[in-house]
């Protein structure tokens, strides 16, 4: 659960925010077959379906509502099965966490100190599709010593792959005395079909190395096609990461790197005008009277990349252990934590939109963004963090801010309550 | 169609090769990872040692004197009785063991924990886990940490311990079990 409020112009209203829930089971029915499910309820407090048909003597009515909170999803973030072969290696199928980076194998938010992930892996994101992206698949994983203190770890899949896919907006406005009913079809990255109606479209995998146990880095990468075949227009989406973790004591040092690179963007978009065209170059008109239609293809960028590096400081003090802070716990801490992120969106076009026989192409725009937060943690047990945060928000480059998307000002602050925990 | 029947076929190759490269399959194994007997811990920790074996009973008096030395820890698991062993090698002490149990996540594993005559840790082993995550903790590189550790040491994470991503509440349950052992092995043999 996390509370907001910021300093921008028209901030969206300060209040406690869902975030999320998540359930997990696990089985180990032998020691060489695993299963790991995680259902993830997200802003959902309720979903109601209600179907009726009303018939009366001036003919009959179907009617169908459906009620929920703005923003609500509820997700299969993971459903694999493992068998193990032997120690270094296993072969996993079924929902798997994409490897790219080390903040998405590791999103579980009772393992974060600062209630908001990263820029990188959740606000822009320049992880192809907003962590935890998952996809279906089949792979390998294991681990193996190296030395005497050394570990390396790989996994390797091939997954149906990240995916431009379209979601149909309905819109009841009123407008110049009349009602409208708007219709807009918005086609965006997203992760991968479950249906296998797209085929396998991609690979991902990531190498791990850790020469003692306080240091760790991984390299990763992600490759495939994400133009779906309406489009008739084949581009490759790649993407390359660079992780690493680094402790002394108390003291860790976190980071990931991203660059993902989508190809040529302009064919995409132009293949996108050609689809809704029907290769004529004329728009479709606006439909029948009292209706509007909207095609949409957002959010394409030739290439994103972006960073985060993490210090976190772990403390407690043996004169508190008597205080409301320490008593009745074995190992209760403090942690003071900063993190540094950047992202740069490159020739990005937010929106290209055709409506009512016009095409509407915003302009390529490059945005930079940077944003230092400093948070303070309590884990009262390990499983339960309460943090307080300030962000620190700055627009680098372009005419807005990456996140949130369009905000004009050059700068912002926020401060962030959170409150996570794992049982 | 073309590119993804050349992925699932490269994916295929390297997943075959792998499994015929690798460890070969071991057969028999229950729903748990068992790593060392209670016969075979001992002898593992103390090489060419005598062993002698002697069950404590987690009596209420012995319970009570345990959980005052062990102080701010507190167990997940009370056992029944602890399996002591005393290793001795030319009529001379070389060090004791004791087995317990600690709960990582969900369920409880089981280690030996062997101490030399001064009481400091001499060496710690994973004989049975039973949790689908957190085995990292069985690594050597991890356990051998615990290496010259006293019952007075904190054998805190991020203390002087340092965690593993992903096993945290493993190696939690690790520290619990090591500061449990070294106290046992003292309220018996000291």
């Amino acid at each position: 659960m996390r509370y907001e409020a910021n300093t921008l112009d028209k901030p969206k209203p300060s209040g406690f925010d869902f975030r999320r829930f998540v359930l997990t089971a696990d089985a180990t029915p032998n020691d060489r077959l695993q299963a790991y499910v995680e259902i993830e309820f997200e802003r959902l407090a309720e979903i109601e379906v209600e179907r009726g048909v009303d018939r009366s003597d001036e003919g009959v009515a179907f009617a169908e509502d459906l009620e929920g909170g703005n923003g609500g999803e509820i997700s299969m973030e993971q459903m694999w099965g493992q068998f193990k072969f032997g120690d270094p290696f296993s072969v996993r199928l079924g929902q798997i966490l994409v490897p790219l980076g080390r903040f998405n194998i590791n999103h579980d938010d009772d393992k974060w100190d600062i209630p908001r992930r990263s820029l990188v892996d959740r606000n822009v994101p320049v992880l192809p599709v907003r962590s935890a992206w998952t996809e279906l698949g089949v792979g390998v994983t294991g681990s193996k010593s190296v030395g005497k203190s050394g570990q390396l770890s790989y996994q390797g899949y091939v997954v149906n792959g990240a995916i431009l896919d379209f979601a149909i907006e309905k819109v009841v406005e009123a407008e110049e005395g009349q009602s409208i009913l708007k219709l807009a079809s918005e086609v965006g990255l997203t992760r991968g079909p479950v249906n296998g109606e797209e085929g396998v479209r991609a690979g991902t995998w990531r190498v791990g190395y850790s020469p003692t146990l306080t240091t760790d880095f991984g390299f990763s990468g992600y490759i495939g096609r994400y133009t779906p075949d309406f489009l008739e227009v084949d581009e490759r989406l790649t993407s390359l990461g660079i992780d690493g973790l680094w402790k002394r004591g108390a003291f860790a040092l976190e980071g990931e790197y991203i660059h993902t690179h989508l190809g040529d963007t302009d064919r995409v978009v132009n293949a996108f005008i050609d689809t809704v065209t029907g290769s004529t170059g004329i728009p479709p008109l606006a439909g029948a009277q009292g209706t509007e239609a909207e095609f949409a293809i957002t959010d394409l960028t030739p290439s994103r990349r972006g960073f985060w590096l993490e210090g976190r400081y772990r403390f407690w003090r043996e004169r508190w252990k008597d205080t409301f802070l320490g008593k009745g716990f074995d190992d209760p801490h403090l942690s003071a934590v900063v993190r540094y992120e950047r992202v740069k969106l490159h020739n990005a076009i937010q929106e290209v939109a055709i409506e009512n026989g016009e095409i509407e192409r915003g302009d390529a725009e490059t945005l930079r963004q940077e944003r230092t937060t400093f948070a303070l943690a309590y884990r009262p047990i390990q499983t339960v963090v309460f943090s307080v945060a300030t962000e620190f928000n700055r627009r680098l480059e372009g005419p807005v801010l990456v996140f949130p998307r369009g905000f004009p000002e050059r700068r912002y602050a926020t401060i962030l309550a959170g409150l996570a925990f794992g049982f | 169609m073309e590119r993804p029947m050349t992925l699932m076929r490269a994916f295929l190759a390297i997943a075959i090769a792998v499994t015929f490269a690798t460890t070969p399959l071991r057969a028999g194994q229950d729903a748990t990872t068992v790593y060392l007997t209670l016969d075979q811990a001992p002898k593992s920790l103390f090489p060419g040692a005598q062993i002698e074996r002697k069950d404590v009973p987690s009596t209420p008096q012995f319970k009570e004197m345990l959980k005052a030395k062990l102080g701010r820890v507190t167990p997940t698991v009370w056992e029944e009785s602890y399996p002591t062993f005393t290793a001795t090698q030319d009529n001379k002490t070389v060090g004791y063991a004791v087995v317990v149990d600690e709960i990582g996540k969900v369920n409880p594993f089981t280690l030996i924990v062997a101490a030399t005559p001064e009481f400091k840790v001499r060496d710690v082993a994973v004989m049975v886990y039973r949790e689908p995550r957190g085995g990292e903790i069985t690594q050597k590189r991890f356990l051998a940490q615990y290496k010259g550790k006293k019952s007075s040491d904190p054998i805190l994470l991020d203390r002087d311990i340092v965690g593993i991503s992903g096993a945290t509440l493993s190696v939690i349950g690790a520290n619990r079990a090591v500061h449990k052992a070294l106290s046992v092995l003292e309220l018996v043999y000291r």
